[in-house]
């Protein structure tokens, strides 16, 4: 019993995990959506794409943070919060 | 725009224009008196005869024509074909594949999905010595309930580097990728 429960906080204290999240990034306040836009981390490094209907799916680890968005040449940036719910959570881009 | 622009189309502009000087100086010429003779100089030329001209006019004249046949025949572009193929599979049952959209990014490319079994492919002209990897970002499957993906420089790096890829390794030409079945990836409803 002692062991499963080191094990259980040994898991919880080292779980710096990624969560699959799902996004769907709107563009700002609109009711569309950005297809088939690159995603991208503030150090530039590649998250996805998302695809026709503007849904990502992001393994990042949990919080909040802001990712790059780029749609036709143009940046936009986007908050964000994993909390590693399965829901699709809906997103506004902005300038 | 302009450097979409071939060498063909360049030497054929340049051709033309060397073509319009050529016949306005023809036009506008003067008739050269030959110092010894105090004739109109003459010029024979093989097919068309004799011609009174300058040689200035007509060189632009012929220069303008060989330019812009040379350009039409020897910088005509050469494309090849490329094949892409692969399997989408799901866990949905009974799932028909033409109810979501494959999407070549950049597009204007002939694709086609296969409803029951989920096969995909797509063929591509691509001029030169482009590749695939080059020309295309991203293919995207996405459907209503799911979507997957497939960034083409990211799997053939991969391949080349040992690493896992969804790029089969199998025996075919250098001008056709086959990827592995892609699982789509279930996206929650709103």
């Amino acid at each position: 019993m002692r062991t499963l429960g080191v094990f259980i906080v040994l898991s919880l204290l080292t779980s710096d995990a990624s969560h699959a999240d799902y996004f769907r990034i709107m563009d700002g306040a609109t009711s569309y959506y950005i297809p088939y836009a690159k995603v991208e981390e503030d150090d530039g490094s590649v998250i996805g794409y998302t695809d026709a209907y503007g849904r990502i799916r992001i393994n990042l680890p949990l919080g909040q943070r802001t990712v790059k968005v780029i749609d036709r040449g143009v940046t936009k940036s986007v908050s964000l919060r994993v909390d590693g719910r399965p829901n699709l959570k809906r997103v506004e881009a902005s300038n | 725009m302009l450097n979409d622009l071939s060498p063909m189309h360049t030497g054929s502009a340049i051709g033309l224009i060397l073509i319009v000087l050529g016949f306005v100086a023809l036009l506008l010429q003067k008739i050269y008196i030959g110092a010894e003779i105090a004739t109109p100089t003459e010029i024979e030329l093989p097919l068309l005869g004799k011609m009174k001209a300058n040689y200035p006019a007509l060189i632009f004249v012929f220069l303008g024509f060989g330019l812009t046949a040379y350009s039409l025949t020897k910088g005509k572009p050469i494309f090849s074909q490329w094949l892409v193929t692969g399997f989408m599979a799901s866990d949905i049952p009974e799932i028909n594949w033409q109810d979501g959209r494959l999407v070549v990014i950049p597009n204007n490319y002939d694709l086609n999905v296969e409803s029951r079994s989920g096969r995909f492919t797509i063929e591509i002209d691509l001029e030169g010595t482009k590749t695939l990897e080059d020309a295309v970002k991203l293919i995207d499957y996405s459907h209503p309930k799911g979507s997957l993906q497939i960034v083409p420089s990211v799997e053939l790096a991969a391949k080349k580097s040992g690493k896992p890829s969804k790029i089969v390794d199998d025996l075919l030409p250098p001008t056709t990728r086959n990827y592995r079945p892609i699982r789509l990836e279930p996206m929650p409803a709103n």
